[in-house]
This record gives structure tokens, sequence and C-alpha cells, in this order.
């Protein structure tokens, strides 16, 4: 079986918001909506304080709550672990957005762009009717990943079947791949470095991975 | 960031900490607030028809009340045109199972109002979608407040509290004798259980299983809905038992006052004292040859138990 997720090292996030920027571009979300952002964290009290750098978003859950509560079943689980909405059966009711506990969906009423009433061209490009009115999150960019793998290609490796994100990010601090592939990338860095997942106490089974400690002992 | 907001926590922690949910607001907590005391209104007007109490006018205002809370979060969905597609997930949704006992009360009350004896199941439907309302929030797991496993019997208490507060209002318009003399117990009984259930919630969140701003809120509120929503009501109920003069208003004041106290609590736990997990790590990362560091949770009680 296959299971797509996303390792994220800490120790390498600067925080430049690359990831965001490509995301905001790969999905032109409007103002406000964010399915990649990176937290910027400051932790400890003085003298003793460091800055972490979070990248958070859908989390795909293994046990996805906005699935479990969705009334319409627009929320579901591909077989390969990515929680997908269908834009066509959602009511917009919001109970996904207060299900989630990574605060990952989004409901947009009306067409909002960066600069007010001026849309760019990239917004005019790739604006969806079908996104008003409805929940929207992150999706792992499953447009590019199912056509590398229709095209053969190893999503995480070939970088047009891998998320814009993780494309995007200038220190490589996400990598995306097959957590369930003992061979792939990201099941790897896991194997090798010390890991956690935001909110695992909520028994959601989150399947973004945040690397801590990649020095090795 | 400005001198000024350094040490304000909420300036510090901005998009980090927990905050107000936004996505229910005043239109959903209407659907708990209809749902909950219409349906314990029918569920204390079927078990009065047991007693040969039968009223079409309690049926009716039970099953407008439902009505109502459903037309209310019917104006918060955002594609309402699709509105029938909520019966389409049974499977899991709490809502979904909601609407389709919905399907159900709807046809048996105004089934009653020509045949008075299926009043008597009316408690079925009734009960079951109240539950269905309890699980619906209980269900939230990104509302700290909301997810507790007190939410459901705080929220059939308060319900059932309601219903019979609505019942000895409408009483002396709806029934030849008044409310019957086993109502004022029933709705001591749920007023007990309410406050001892609020008790118990409000111990829990303020302990660390809420954050700290929700916790606070709930702080605020306990006081006033204590008194007023539910030490209030007990003190009439005594009155109304001490001096026939005033009976029947003292039964009616009571009522009121249960069901506003049950509408705030509603507003507030929906709307109010409902911010969300917020982003926490487990640990600081280690930079280069640095050691890792402390974990970080803003917005929450330091040291407050794992759930």
């Amino acid at each position: 079986m296959t299971k797509w997720g996303i390792v994220a090292d800490l120790g390498r996030c600067v925080g430049c918001q690359t990831c965001t920027t490509a995301c905001r571009h790969a999905n032109a979300t409007p103002p406000g909506v964010q399915y990649r952002k990176v937290l910027d964290m400051e932790v400890g009290t003085f003298p003793d304080v460091r800055r972490v750098f979070v990248p958070v978003g859908c989390m795909h859950c293994d046990e996805p709550p906005c699935r479990d509560v969705c009334p319409t079943t627009a929320t579901t689980k591909r077989a390969d672990g990515m929680v997908m909405i269908d834009y066509d059966i959602c009511i917009g009711c919001g109970y996904c957005i207060v299900a989630c506990p990574y605060q990952a969906r989004y409901k947009v009423s009306k067409p909002t762009f960066a600069f007010k009433d001026q849309e760019t061209q990239n917004e005019r490009t790739r604006f969806d009717e079908r996104l008003l009115g409805v929940a929207q999150k992150c999706t792992f960019c499953v447009d590019r990943v199912d056509y590398g793998l229709a095209n053969g290609l190893t999503p995480g490796v070939a970088p047009e079947a891998t998320p814009a994100c993780v494309n995007a990010c200038l220190s490589k601090a996400l990598t995306f791949g097959d957590t369930e592939d003992p061979d792939s990338n990201v099941s790897k860095l896991l194997k090798r470095y010390k890991s956690f997942r935001m909110h695992e106490e909520l028994g959601t089974g989150p399947n973004i991975h945040y690397l801590w400690e990649t020095e090795d002992q | 960031m400005s001198e000024e907001f350094e040490d304000a926590p909420g300036m510090r922690h901005l998009g980090l900490a927990p905050w107000l949910q936004t996505a229910w607001d005043m239109r959903a907590a209407g659907n708990f607030m209809g749902g909950g005391t219409g349906t314990g209104l029918l569920i204390f007007t079927s078990l009065g028809a047991f007693g040969g109490i039968h009223s079409p006018i309690l049926i009716l205002a039970g099953l407008a009340l439902v009505g109502l809370g459903l037309f209310s979060v019917f104006l918060e969905i955002g594609r309402p045109l699709r509105a029938l597609n909520v019966l389409l997930g049974g499977k899991r949704s709490w809502m979904t199972r909601e609407a389709m006992v919905a399907g159900v009360l709807f046809p048996l009350g105004l089934a009653t109002l020509f045949y008075p004896d299926l009043a008597k199941l009316m408690w079925i439907p009734a009960s079951a979608y109240l539950y269905c309302q309890a699980r619906i929030l209980e269900a939230a797991k990104g509302i700290p407040t909301w997810r507790s496993p007190l939410i459901l019997p705080l929220t059939m208490a308060s319900g059932l509290a309601e219903g019979i507060g609505v019942l000895l209002m409408l009483a002396p318009f709806a029934l030849e004798n008044g409310a019957p003399d086993w109502l004022a117990g029933a709705l001591v009984a749920a007023i007990a259980a309410r406050i001892f259930v609020w008790m118990t919630y409000r111990r829990r969140m303020v302990g660390g299983e809420a954050p700290v701003e929700a916790a606070a809120v709930l702080i605020r509120f306990s006081m006033p809905f204590t008194l007023s929503g539910n030490v209030i009501p007990l003190a009439l109920l005594v009155g109304a038992g001490l001096l026939p003069e005033i009976h029947s208003a003292a039964l009616a004041a009571a009522g009121l006052a249960v069901v506003a106290g049950g509408w705030a609590l509603k507003i507030t736990i929906v709307t109010k004292a409902a911010q969300n997990q917020g982003f926490a790590i487990n640990h600081s990362p280690a930079r280069g040859a640095g050691e890792s560091g402390p974990g970080f949770k803003p917005g929450w009680r330091e040291g407050a138990k794992k759930e």
C-alpha cells in the first residue's frame, strides 16, 4: 500500500515562506487562504530563546476527523492516504473546519483576489468557481502526483510529480514520499532521525512528520 | 514587534495560540438552541401523553423550535441549493443522522394532531435528535471545549431542562389544568443534572483540557449561568410551591429563566468559548551541532495534562 506524507526538517526550515508562495501560485488561493504556511515560533524565555519555523497544512490524517463529520461524503480518503474534497457535493456547512485540529480548512464565499478587484493573470487562469461557498484545503497537489504516477514518475523524486511546496523549498526542509515504502526518501529520513507529529495525542494519525534531531548521535 | 506588545501573549503568539473559530456563528448556535429546547419540549409532552395530557399547541411549538433551529443552520451553509446532500453521510456523520431523525420527527409530530395516541411515541425521535445534536459537538475534534465527552450529558441535560421550561411557560395556555405537578420535580432533576455536569465540565476545561482563552470565557460565564439559569429557577419553583397565588406565574418565570440559561450556555460554548486547537511542537530542533530544546504549546496552560 502507498501512504503519501511529508517530512519537514525543523532544523533546516528557515521560514522563508517560499513553499507558501509556491502553493498560493499553484492553487491560486485567495487572500487569507494558505494551504501551506510556515509558523514562526519563539520558544523559551530569555536568555535561552530559540526560533523555530514550522510548516503546517492539511496533515492528510490516517483517521481524518473532517471526513468523519462530513454530512455529505464530500470529504473522502483515497487508498493512497490523501484526504480529498469533492467540491460538487460539499454544501459548505463548515463542520469539517471545526473538526480539523490543524486549522487546515477554509471556506470562501465570494471571489477575492490579492489586489482587491484586480485579478492577476494567474488568478484569472486558475480561478475555480466550484470552490466558492465550500470547504477547501491542501490536496498534496494531487494532480501533479497523479500525473506523475500515470507517467511512470516517482512522486517526491521527480519534480513534475511532487507537490509545489516541496519543489520550492530552498533549504530542502520538505520531503514528500511514500511513508509505507521502506526504501522511499521519507522512510529513510524517518528511520534515521527523530521525529514527532503534531497533536498526535488526538488520535488523528497526521502524515506530516517533523524531524527535530538530525545530527547523527 | 512593537515594544508595547512584547509582553502581550496574544500578540506574541498571534496565529499560533488557539483562536476563536469563525466557521460556526449564531446561526449554528441557533440550531442547538431550537433543537435542544424543541426536542426537550417534545419529550416531556410525549411523556405527559401517558398521563392523558394532549396538546397540539405543545407539539406544534416543539416542532416549530426544531424547525427554526434547522432553518437557522440552513442560513449558514455555503451552498444552500445542495442542502439535501446532508443526507448522504449517514455512515459516519452525526449531522446526517440528525437530519434523518428530523425526517421522522416532523411527520410523526404532525400525525399526532390527527392521532393523539401517537404522541406517546414522540419521545423516541425527539430523544434521538437531541442525542445527535450532542454528538455533533462532541465529534468536532478541532474545538477542545466541544470535543469533551461531558458535552454530551451537558447538551442533553440542558435540552431537557429547556424543554420543561417551555412547557411550564406554555402550560397555562395549552393545558386545561395547567402544568402537571410532576413537571416541577422533573425540572428540579434536570436543573440538578445540568448544574452538576456544568461544574464538572467547567472544572475539567479550566484544569487544562481547554485553551486558556476558552477557559477564561467559561469562568466568566459560570457565575451568571449558575445563578440566573439554575439557582433562581429553583428559588422560583420553591416560591411556586409555597405561595399558591403566584403558582403559575412563578412556574412560568422559572421556565423562562431555565430556557434563557440554556440558550446562553449554547451561545457561549458555540460562539465564544470555541477556540480551536492552535499549533504545538513536541520538541525544538537541534540546529547544527546544537542541542534540541523543549516543545511549545502556546495558549495552553503550562503543564496541562495531555489528552
